[in-house]
């Protein structure tokens, strides 16, 4: 057997210097003469520890890491391949904390091996999924979906049981599977990692769910900022074709499905999924009222099956292993595992996917191990722009859809951005409103000019020119855009100006007083 | 010109493209409004080809497009993707051309070109894309978008993205398809000469 070193090719990687490291190491494998392969794997989403060689030594991983160009002639140069006495090896891939404390269901795949290697993807239970879906009724999927609890992992978390059942129920022979994959939320990247590291099971759900709801074609709306997802999606679309995973004939059953992407064009909006649907039909991305529902009348006015990359990827955990299994872990009305995503000013940023329940101060401090700065945290936001900045007496809160809505704060996509003790939140408040005015679709007004209103609002308080009328026109103006927005960007835009308002009293506040007042 | 742009435009509704995915949902789509058909209608269409003034490049990225995928309405965006990749941006006087290829009216392809941050009207400079949404704020992002503006323009243009998915090791910036992560403004300077010596 021949040994293998893997380095991984993936964005976040990459952007750290991997491409620089496995040309080091390749060179000092040829000069060395050692017999080894060199594979250019997913990444494990450790981002700390990227650049991140793994030598596999016996069947087992080891890990060194980060990396440098440097390092290399230290790891390679006696002409073996580095071991566990090695100065700088960290051990096996458990037994670093990062990993090793994490329970990965949808992401236990990614980072073992090349991520278009179709042989390593079966041989790690790649496939199951879509065998027992192809043997079992429509209703019977859906009902192991059901048992399952699992609920929308884009941001509102609605229960994926009720959207199938809906797709299935809704007439017509002509239904399509839509994969959201326009993960512009900031400080999200669980998609974009699954996408580029395990592409076949994102593929293997899509194909589940055509079989399921009787739809010929799934299409993933991918964010055009992800070019290595879109070439990776779709090189892995044309060999799982090739191996009849999709196609005319999928595993010989007859049925067929294929998949097809599509790239965003930088909006944010086109996340939302009406938004979506009008930006696949070659529209601007301009937002459908509600009802009817897309799942009765989505995309080109058909049934259609919308759901985010990570929602579809953890039906095949669901079907592997059964529902009840998935619904296992968790805590009340949050079944399963979440794959959470920490960055920003953190020491140890990645992808740490977690059973819900958990309080969000271990991802703080179990997982990140303090800031990037070194300096203490002074907020957290959770969910992306749209998902409240939480102050530190919030961060034993469990992680649970339902505990963070009735603290006015949501988990969303699982993003969870960290900020030092010198954060400006009247500038986060601001930046959240200028957000909304940058990318409202500009359909409905609460959150076309309410946004814009809003950030002058909160310029006029920065600038200590505000008075308290000032501050009660930002509460109806909140109001007005949480009531009256068509869509969630300017129904939640809110939430952080609220939460900031909350749990950080005096970085809003009126500085003049009212002319009223004065005598 | 003008006139023949005016033309196109009313000429486009010509083109019932059949639904080339043959799914009947796209149909009320891409059926025209009323249908002029017989050779009419053809010899307007050739006579407003004749007058654009499409660079012969265009021209060519638009029919190898045509050729290998639908021209329904919903091709729109892989149209423009394709032509902005060929031709670093969507010229104005293509969009009756596209508009004609997809049967869509120029007004939809002017919206959705103007709608979209990735398509230019014209070319652009070498571009450095940093992000500013909150995780990148909250390794210094801000600042470092100032700095990277004073000192890179007008060399290149630097653009304020939101979200470049790299949020555990920013702050972040794009040179073409290369993101940098942990990245200074000497990193950047660094990346754009290795990007400029490669042009």
């Amino acid at each position: 057997m021949t040994q293998r070193v893997f380095i991984p090719d993936e964005t976040t990687a990459c952007s750290l210097g991997t491409d620089a490291v496995a040309k080091a190491v390749k060179a000092q494998l040829e000069a060395h003469g050692i017999d080894a392969e060199l594979v250019r794997n997913g990444s494990r989403g450790a981002f700390h520890l990227e650049p991140l060689v793994e030598v596999e030594d016996a069947g087992q991983r080891l890990v060194f890491g980060p990396v440098s160009p440097a390092d290399v002639p230290g790891l390679f140069g006696s002409g073996v391949l580095p071991g566990r006495d090695h100065a700088a090896c960290l051990g096996r891939v458990d037994e670093i904390p990062f990993l090793a404390g994490q329970t990965r269901l949808t992401f236990a795949r990614v980072g073992e091996a090349a991520p278009l290697d179709l042989a390593a993807y079966k041989a790690s239970g790649g496939g199951v999924a879509l065998e027992r879906a192809l043997s079992i009724s429509s209703a019977q999927v859906v009902q192991e979906i059901e048992t399952s609890g699992l609920r929308g992992r884009g941001g509102a978390a609605f229960p994926a049981a009720i959207k199938w059942q809906t797709v299935l129920d809704a007439p017509g022979t002509e239904k399509y599977i839509v994969c959201n994959a326009d993960e512009g939320d900031s400080g999200t990247f669980a998609d974009r990692l699954l996408m580029e590291c395990d592409p076949y099971q994102l593929l293997e759900a899509m194909a589940i769910a055509g079989i399921t709801v009787g739809a010929k074609l799934g299409i993933i709306y991918l964010r055009s900022e992800y070019p290595k997802a879109h070439e990776v999606l779709n090189a892995a679309i044309a060999q799982a074709q090739t191996a009849a995973l999709l196609g005319d004939n999928i595993l010989g059953s007859g049925t067929s499905f294929d998949v097809e992407v599509r790239l965003g064009a930088g909006s944010y909006i086109c996340g939302e999924e009406t938004a979506m649907l009008e930006s696949i039909e070659g529209k601007r991305g301009v937002v459908r009222a509600k009802p009817p529902l897309p799942a009765l009348s989505g995309l080109f006015g058909k049934p259609t099956l919308v759901h985010n990359v990570l929602t579809l990827a953890a039906v095949t955990s669901v079907l592997a292993g059964g529902g009840s299994h998935y619904a296992a872990h968790g805590t009340g009305r949050s079944r399963g595992t979440m794959p959470f995503q920490i960055g920003g000013n953190v020491l140890c940023g990645g992808l740490v996917e977690l059973p819900f329940g958990r309080p969000l101060d271990s991802l703080l401090n179990e997982f990140a191990g303090g800031s990037f700065s070194g300096r203490a945290f002074k907020a957290v936001q959770v969910g992306g722009p749209l998902g409240a900045y939480l102050a530190a007496n919030d961060w034993q809160m469990p992680l649970d859809y339902e505990a963070f809505a009735a603290a006015g704060a949501m988990i969303g996509h699982g993003g969870v951005v960290a900020f030092d003790d010198t954060v400006d939140m009247a500038e986060q408040a601001e930046f959240a409103m200028r957000f909304c005015a940058i990318e409202s679709c500009g359909k409905c007004t609460p959150c076309r000019i309410g946004s814009k209103r809003g950030e002058e609002l909160i310029q006029r308080i920065r600038l200590e020119e505000a008075n308290d009328g000032d501050l009660q026109v930002l509460d109806e103006l909140l109001e007005a855009m949480e009531l009256g927005s068509l869509c969630a960007l300017g129904g939640l835009t809110p939430m952080p100006v609220r939460s900031i308002l909350k749990s950080f009293p005096g970085a809003l506040k009126a500085a003049r007083i009212e002319a009223s007042q004065v005598r | 010109m003008g006139q023949a742009i005016e033309q196109v435009g009313q000429c486009q509704e010509v083109f019932a493209t059949p639904s080339a995915l043959g799914v009947a949902g796209i149909d009320k789509y891409t059926t025209p409004l009323f249908d002029i058909s017989g050779k009419h209608a053809r010899s307007r269409v050739q006579w407003v080809r004749k007058k654009m003034t499409l660079q012969p490049p265009i021209r060519a990225t638009l029919d190898e497009f045509g050729a290998a995928h639908p021209t329904t309405a919903d091709q729109l965006l892989p149209l423009l993707h394709y032509v902005q990749a060929v031709h670093g941006c969507i010229p104005t006087q293509a969009m009756p051309e596209i508009a004609l290829l997809l049967n869509v009216s120029r007004a939809d392809v002017f919206g959705v070109v103007t709608f979209y941050d990735d398509f230019d009207v014209k070319p652009q400079r070498l571009e450095v894309a940093v992000c500013g949404a909150e995780a990148c704020q909250a390794l210094g992002c801000r600042s470092l978008i100032a700095e990277a503006r004073r000192e890179l323009e007008p060399r290149v243009r630097v653009k304020e993205v939101f979200c470049l998915g790299n949020c555990a090791s920013g702050p972040s910036a794009r040179i073409d398809e290369h993101v940098l992560g942990r990245v200074t403004l000497s990193g950047i300077k660094a990346a754009l000469d290795a990007a400029e010596h490669q042009l």
